[in-house]
């Protein structure tokens, strides 16, 4: 009934995050009913990417140009380093437009269980940026989770080895619009031990 | 089938896009591992050391089975900026891990997990540390004989274990051995937990029970977070014990 190239496709759709078989079938009808507008635009668009957009060697974001356009900008300070753990951590952050430094994206968080070391993760490449002297400053954005906060103080040891002597985290506490009452007792402590004076 | 216990989260494992696979040591009916398909918001509570009510349910007893939880209290928010005491949760909890086998009953080891996790807000948690270590082997039929002197009978002055046996020795039998046999902390026999040791005393513990767990229990090397905390300890003894 469904052609074998259009069940390729259906199949390729249901894997991508978020999607199933269903709204693989869905897409992939908007598609065929769309090819002048949104197939051929979108065929060329995955093209283009495809080809042009690598990871930068310096940072480790996602970019057509390497080294990326934020590790090009003259206007963002080269002096502070925000490490990430992944490329959409660094877009979260750029999307608050309140920081205007470097980024470094680990790949990852380091996981005993799960065989993940400072091997595995884009490490190496941080201390030698590091090792260069350019850098004064380092914030460590990384999850509050457990392996999140054990990658910070792995990195924090060694950074302190490095010779950099400005490391901050990022702080815990009440998230905009969260209620006192829903809050479990670790955030709240740790928001009555990092209060500051109003 | 359908359980309810009291459990505490050793280890989650992401399962597609949204579902965990979560490994919890119940109080009951020991490490136990199900699918939990929580949301973003759930998913914070899903933390190793995080206790729960939990509720497992299966169609078949040997199915994977799906977890229900219900957060109970969450120690570990207060340990993250702790490097030590953070280590030592992440090895007990990836030590249980790989130790226990699944859907056996630990109760009383679970009660010193418990304990031991009380205590990692203490300024006594490397010494439950080390009794939490033994423990895990003496529950799963490794324990060390570390009460009394295997030659003479004496409980005092006991400073080394056999590598060979497990048992305590005291000085004057221990002295033409020296080099051969594991060091003893004193804390250890005393059982004095709530005792401040030097870090290398606690490094020559987790020297004599890393040890025994890597031959007798696990018959493999040490997890990594292991290695680390024995690592933690270290630079601790390298900034505070220096002469």
């Amino acid at each position: 009934m469904i052609s074998s190239e259009l069940k390729t496709l259906i199949q390729l759709l249901s894997k991508l995050p978020g999607l199933g078989p269903r709204s693989g079938k869905r897409i992939a009808l908007h598609l065929l009913q769309n090819r002048n507008t949104t197939l051929s635009t979108l065929t060329t668009s995955l093209q283009e990417v495809g080809i042009k957009v690598k990871e930068c060697s310096v940072c480790g974001n996602l970019d057509s140009q390497d080294p990326c356009i934020l590790c090009q900008s003259s206007q963002r300070d080269s002096s502070i380093l925000c490490i990430v753990e992944s490329v959409a951590d660094l877009w979260a952050l750029e999307r608050t437009s309140s920081y205007k430094g470097q980024y470094h994206v680990l790949g990852g968080v380091l996981s005993a269980l799960d065989g993940v070391g400072p091997e595995d993760l884009r490490i190496s490449s941080l201390f030698n940026r590091c090792r260069t002297g350019a850098i004064q400053e380092v914030i460590l954005a990384l999850n509050a989770t457990v392996e999140g906060q054990t990658t910070n103080h792995y990195l924090t040891e060694r950074l302190k080895e490095l010779g950099i002597s400005h490391i901050s985290s990022l702080a815990r506490g009440v998230p905009v619009g969260g209620e006192l009452d829903y809050l479990d007792e670790g955030t709240l402590s740790t928001a009555l031990l990092s209060r500051r004076r109003v | 089938m359908e359980w309810q216990d009291e459990g505490v989260i050793l280890h989650t494992q992401t399962l597609g896009e949204r579902k965990q696979i979560v490994s919890l040591f119940t109080q009951s009916h020991g490490r136990c591992v199900g699918v939990f398909g929580g949301n973003s918001k759930t998913k914070a509570w899903l933390q190793c050391g995080g206790k729960m009510k939990a509720r497992w349910g299966a169609r078949l007893e040997n199915h994977i089975g799906y977890w229900t939880f219900e957060p109970l209290s969450t120690k570990t928010a207060f340990l993250l900026d702790e490097p030590g005491p953070l280590a030592a949760l992440v090895s007990a909890t990836a030590l249980c891990q790989v130790a226990l086998p699944e859907r056996n009953a630990y109760p009383h080891l679970f009660e010193k997990f418990e304990t031991f996790l009380e205590d990692l807000r203490s300024p006594h948690w490397a010494t439950s540390y080390v009794f939490f270590e033994l423990a895990l082997l003496e529950e799963l039929g490794y324990g060390l004989s570390l009460e009394a002197c295997a030659m003479t009978g004496v409980t005092a002055n006991l400073v080394a274990v056999s590598p060979r046996t497990g048992n305590a020795v005291c000085e004057a039998i221990a002295r033409p051995y020296q080099g051969r046999l594991l060091p003893l902390p004193s804390f250890i026999p005393e059982k004095n937990i709530k005792n401040k040791p030097h870090h290398q005393e606690i490094l020559d513990a987790l020297q004599l029970t890393g040890y025994f767990l890597e031959r007798n229990l696990l018959g493999r090397p040490l997890p990594p977070a292991r290695t680390r905390l024995v690592q933690q300890f270290v630079k601790m003894r390298n900034v505070h014990d220096r002469p």
